[in-house]
């Protein structure tokens, strides 16, 4: 009995550390070529441990402290403001279209679902909301658009559907009317699935740069991922059209590998450190007890 | 379940109705800031002041507010296109023939005809030769202004200054070189083969094909890499079409390149793999070769600014300007604006005055650089600012950098004016009726057309399968199409 | 109507009891910020999708512009490359669908396994690391994995003593290589998502499994994966809705747009992008992104009649 369930154990480790490896591994090369110079990178190519620590790279991309320093705080501006009525808007809807006895169900939910699937187009949602709605080079630009989405929507109604019928009907015989069970009963069950949905907006959001191309006139109001981003494009902008305007792209200010390398980490690096605050949610330690009291 | 579906788009059309009608145009009218979108670098530091000094000449010099909007280089294209398909009110931007597509803009009335317009401002008009003028027309008419710069394309080969001595090179092996593409082509295998001979290496050499046809006196009529071409030596029909990839050049070429990697001559590899930009020693053989397509005066400083050696052009092939080639760098006034002849005005500004020009392409003086003499500066290193000078107005008016001749802009005008003008000169294609054939044949070519250049694979069977792949696209149809405008184009002249 | 009391599910019994006009309203009231929402941000745009039955002139606008019927499908179904952008955006998506519930919970049930706390996280956070990496990103890397110069895999082949190989040219392993690439993306969230669902499955199920004697496999049959069927099936239906459309990043970027590689890379995305590019067609674009919108809603509703008559608890409406 012992020897089976080591070697389960063992088993299970491994898998998992297989996984868990493949998916470092790319990470590390994108650290590691962030801390190389140029040079090196000529002599090296890419490899998982870096050769030397050099930090140019992101000395280079620095230079502009005060900018990133704000861009950072736009985004996590954005990121806070987007989650927190994201989540909260969108985890009414899912509890109430979730309830079988709801009149309005599927109609909702087809409501909700119709819009993953058709959708206007960007021409269109540039003129709708530039026009009409007036939000060029507004802040609130890059919180709306992206503040509810179908998906999260019906994971949450999932989530929401495990709930047994008789918490509600229990409360309700105490009681209690709709809203406050919503509040009081629904929303502190279904914390791991609020905090994956939170994390997968924060992600979202953060990970957003075409609003802020699309929708500002400049870079100093974007979000740090555009701020950054644009570098990338223009690099790529640059190699792929070398020769086609005649004159020349000067491609000798370039930012070598390691400086787009750099700009990875700077972008992707604070996601990094939000993860572990919402990894508390997703550990085994909730448990539907509410029934049983 | 129907009728809630049909009832969602009932409520979504009515809805959409009442949306839409909120987005109509404005009127025009006069007085207006002019808003100029132009593509920046990443690198500068001080865009602000520039500009707010930029506002202040201009409206010193033409009274005419302007805004100048900086959009990164590698989004211009996309935001440009969906500003101009929302109809969003702006004045002045860029567009080409290979980015923010200037033939496109034209079918679709995004941009304004300015024949009118250029009849008030002569002097826009005499600062460049007719041809300019004449090469971008659109079914007559003028719908941009051409930043003026080398428009001319002459090919050119350039190898490490140091391999020529080690590699026991001498100028005179390679005269006459550049008299055609077998000649071309025979130097250049002629070179490859000494660095493969004394290094056992083989070198660096990008597309040659793909980088412009200008090499092998073929102009691409159609549009870039498509089907349908004309052959500018041939004498007897100027004006005959063919399908550049069924030429004899071609077949040359693919077949040459194909037996340079099959003998380890050049990479086996699509793009250069190997930095060698970083080799320091000066008795090295670099295996490198480099092919441009378009020669200026100031090229070999700016390949040698990009490596530690120096470089040298071993032959140069004849210059040759197209429609396609002026309509490279132009800029337009948009459908939307506001303020057409402020417009005008700036534009007519940045192409003719030198101070306002070269404000915007290097900066404040004392700030971002240094003059060095009457018409040269020197970049400061510290507070970069570059602005891509064909981007903004007339290139023949900046100045000059360290490594460019004092008469560089003569020496462009001069090498502009005496290249080979292409007949069709004029004349672009309408592809509106053929929209399916060039997708499908841009296809075709951008299976094949890479492998075939770098020598990849094995051209007797991929080489029958890509041309099988062209007509199965429809390139027949779409070269006829084509033909039959220029024939009616000519008729006209 | 009448309470009704529907069959027992493994101890537990469920009660339909009519909803007061009140209860009705509140429950109403949750759904109305997310609606207005709706409205603004995703039904007023709709009136986008025109644009791909027009002649679109932008002076003239999206009203002004003619009608042109379907002329603006053409150029997706004429071309000789229709079928093979169908087939590898349906081929791809429909092995990414199940390839992502399978892998999805087979590593939340091995991760149920582990009991320390510590572990859990570090697994967790290392699986969902690709997940913050953008497709450019990867698609670097996958350059210095395949060059055929210097890259790291060609590297390994030679000090092997075997030839170096051309990635970029052969088709034959990209499949693998796609499919590689977009589970080791989505492992992570994946895994997040039927572990959380993991985690609400009441424990005296398997207290109860235990005691009757059960084996691990039997109680992740006949337990652990009913139990996740809600979630499975939402998941599934999801992902059949979007079979049409190709993630543009995976299939542009990591074969780094090499046309040699179209046969086994190209997808209906990448098609269109390309088109878009060279003809700035608007129109074309937004046909066929209404037509992968078409598709997507027919085949979800057939999706979901299907699931209704299974388990109509778990269809999406």
């Amino acid at each position: 009995m012992r020897k089976k369930d080591i070697n389960k154990k063992i088993f299970v480790y491994v898998l998992l550390l297989a996984v868990s490896i493949i998916c470092i591994l790319p990470f590390m090369i994108i650290i590691s070529t962030s801390l190389t110079s140029e040079k090196g990178m000529a002599l090296n190519g890419y490899s998982i441990i870096p050769h030397e620590i050099n930090l140019d790279s992101y000395r280079y991309l620095l230079k502009n402290l005060n900018q990133i320093l704000s861009a950072y705080g736009m985004s996590i501006w954005v990121a806070s403001i987007g989650t927190f009525a994201g989540v909260t808007i969108m985890t009414m809807f899912a509890y109430a279209i979730s309830r079988e006895d709801f009149k309005f169900r599927k109609f909702l939910s087809f409501f909700a679902y119709f819009t993953m699937i058709f959708s206007g187009g960007t021409v269109a949602t540039y003129m709708w909301i530039s026009r009409s709605l007036h939000l060029l080079n507004n802040r609130w630009v890059l919180v709306l658009p992206l503040m509810v989405s179908a998906y999260n929507i019906f994971i949450l109604r999932v989530a929401c559907k495990a709930l047994p019928i008789e918490v509600i009907e229990s409360a309700k015989i105490d009681g209690c009317s709709e809203l406050k069970i919503f509040f009081r009963i629904v929303v502190p069950l279904q914390k791991t699935v609020i905090a994956t949905i939170s994390l997968l907006m924060i992600f979202t959001y953060w990970n957003d740069w075409y609003t802020s191309m699309l929708y500002f006139d400049t870079a100093d109001k974007s979000t740090i991922q555009y701020y950054l981003v644009r570098v990338l494009n223009s690099v790529n902008f640059a190699k792929n059209n070398a020769g086609a305007a005649g004159g020349a792209i000067n491609t000798y200010d370039l930012p070598s590998d390691g400086i787009q390398m750099a700009i990875c980490v700077l972008a992707v690096g604070p996601m990094m450190c939000v993860f572990p605050f919402f990894q508390k949610y997703f550990v085994a330690g909730i448990n539907v007890g509410a029934v049983k009291g | 379940m129907m009728k809630k579906l049909i009832s969602i788009i009932l409520a979504a059309v009515l809805m959409a109705g009442v949306a839409g009608c909120g987005t109509k145009t404005q009127e025009s009218g006069k007085g207006d800031t002019v808003k100029w979108y132009l593509f920046s670098n990443p690198g500068n530091v001080n865009e602000k002041d520039i500009f707010a000094e930029a506002q202040r000449m201009a409206k010193e010099k033409t009274g005419v507010d302007l805004e100048i909007i900086p959009i990164e280089s590698g989004d211009y294209e996309s935001k440009m296109q969906i500003l101009t398909a929302s109809n969003e009110p702006f004045d002045i931007m860029f567009t080409s023939n290979w980015l923010n597509n200037y033939y496109m803009n034209v079918s679709k009335n995004a941009i304004l005809p300015l024949d009118d317009y250029l009849k008030d401002y002569p002097e826009l008009y005499n600062s460049m030769p007719e041809y300019f003028w004449d090469s971008m027309k659109v079914k007559g008419k003028i719908y941009a202004v051409p930043n003026q710069q080398i428009v001319a394309r002459g090919p050119f080969f350039a190898i490490p200054e140091q391999n020529m001595e080690l590699l026991g090179f001498t100028d005179a092996d390679f005269e006459g070189a550049g008299e055609n593409y077998k000649t071309a082509l025979a130097a250049v295998e002629k070179y490859l083969r000494a660095v493969k001979e004394k290094t056992g290496n083989y070198c660096n050499l990008n597309k040659i094909w793909n980088d412009g046809t200008q090499m092998f006196n073929i102009e691409e009529v159609v549009g870039s890499l498509l089907p349908g071409a004309i052959q500018l030596d041939n004498e007897t029909d100027k004006y005959k079409l063919i399908n550049q990839y069924e030429s004899e050049e071609f077949k040359y070429y693919i077949k040459m390149r194909r037996k340079w990697v099959e003998e380890g001559l050049v990479m086996p590899s699509e793009e250069t793999e190997r930095d060698l930009d970083h080799v320091e020693d000066p008795t090295a053989i670099v295996p490198n070769i480099t092919r441009g397509n378009c020669y200026k005066p100031n090229v070999l400083s700016e390949l040698n600014r990009n490596s530690d050696y120096d470089w040298k052009i071993i032959f140069k092939c004849r210059p040759i300007t197209t429609s396609g080639s002026v309509a490279a760098t132009m800029n337009a006034i948009s459908a939307t604006s506001k303020n057409p002849e402020g417009a005008l005005k700036i534009i007519q500004l940045v192409d003719t005055d030198a101070e306002f020009y070269n404000l915007l392409v290097y900066g404040l003086e004392g700030v971002n650089y240094t003059k060095t003499g009457e018409n040269s500066i020197e970049l400061n290193p510290d507070m970069p600012y570059t602005w891509t000078e064909w981007n903004v107005g007339n290139t023949f008016n900046k100045y000059n950098l360290p490594g460019e001749p004092d008469n560089f802009a003569e020496e462009v005008e001069k090498i502009n004016d005496e290249s080979f003008k292409s007949p069709l000169l004029g004349f672009s294609p309408d592809l509106d009726n053929v929209k399916v054939e060039v997708s499908a044949c841009q296809s075709a070519v951008s299976e094949y057309l890479n492998l075939l250049d770098y020598g990849l694979v094995d051209v007797d069977s991929s080489y029958p399968e890509f041309i099988k792949k062209l007509k199965a696209a429809g390139c027949d149809k779409l070269i006829s199409e084509v033909q039959r405008q220029v024939d009616e184009w000519v008729a006209q002249q | 109507m009448t309470a009704k009391v529907e069959n027992v599910k493994q101890g537990k019994s469920k009660f339909r009891l009519t909803l007061k006009w009140r209860d009705t309203l509140q429950l109403s009231v949750l759904t109305i910020p997310t609606i207005i929402w709706f409205v603004i941000f995703s039904y007023i745009p709709m009136f986008g999708c025109v644009i791909a039955f027009k002649d679109f002139d932008y002076r003239a606008g999206i009203w002004g512009s003619k009608w042109c019927g379907l002329k603006n499908f053409q150029y997706l179904f004429a071309s000789n490359d229709a079928g093979r952008i169908l087939r590898n955006t349906l081929f791809y998506n429909a092995i990414f669908i199940i390839l992502g519930i399978v892998i999805g919970v087979i590593c939340a049930l091995l991760l149920e396994q582990v009991k320390n706390k510590t572990m859990i996280k570090t697994f967790q956070t290392s699986m969902f690391l690709p997940h913050f990496v953008s497709w450019v990103v990867v698609a670097f890397i996958a350059q210095g994995l395949f060059k055929y110069d210097s890259g790291i895999l060609n590297n390994f082949f030679v000090k092997l003593g075997m030839a170096p190989k051309q990635w970029y040219t052969d088709t034959k392993p990209w499949p693998i290589i796609l499919i590689f690439a977009n589970v080791w993306k989505t492992v992570g969230f994946n895994t997040l998502l039927y572990y959380g669902g993991l985690l609400g499955i009441d424990q005296t199920l398997y207290e109860a499994a235990a005691i009757d004697g059960a084996s691990t496999m039997q109680r992740i049959f006949k337990i652990t994966i009913p139990m996740l069927m809600p979630t499975i099936t939402i998941l599934f239906i999801m992902g059949v809705g979007n079979v049409f459309r190709a993630d543009f990043g995976l299939f542009y970027y990591i074969p780094n747009n090499y046309g040699s590689l179209y046969s086994v890379t190209d997808v209906i995305d990448t098609y269109i992008f390309r088109s878009l590019k060279v003809s700035g067609e608007i129109a074309s674009s937004s046909a066929a992104s209404f037509f992968q919108s078409v598709c997507g809603l027919l085949l979800v509703l057939g999706a979901n009649r299907v699931i209704r008559k299974i388990n109509p608890e778990n269809a999406m409406f």
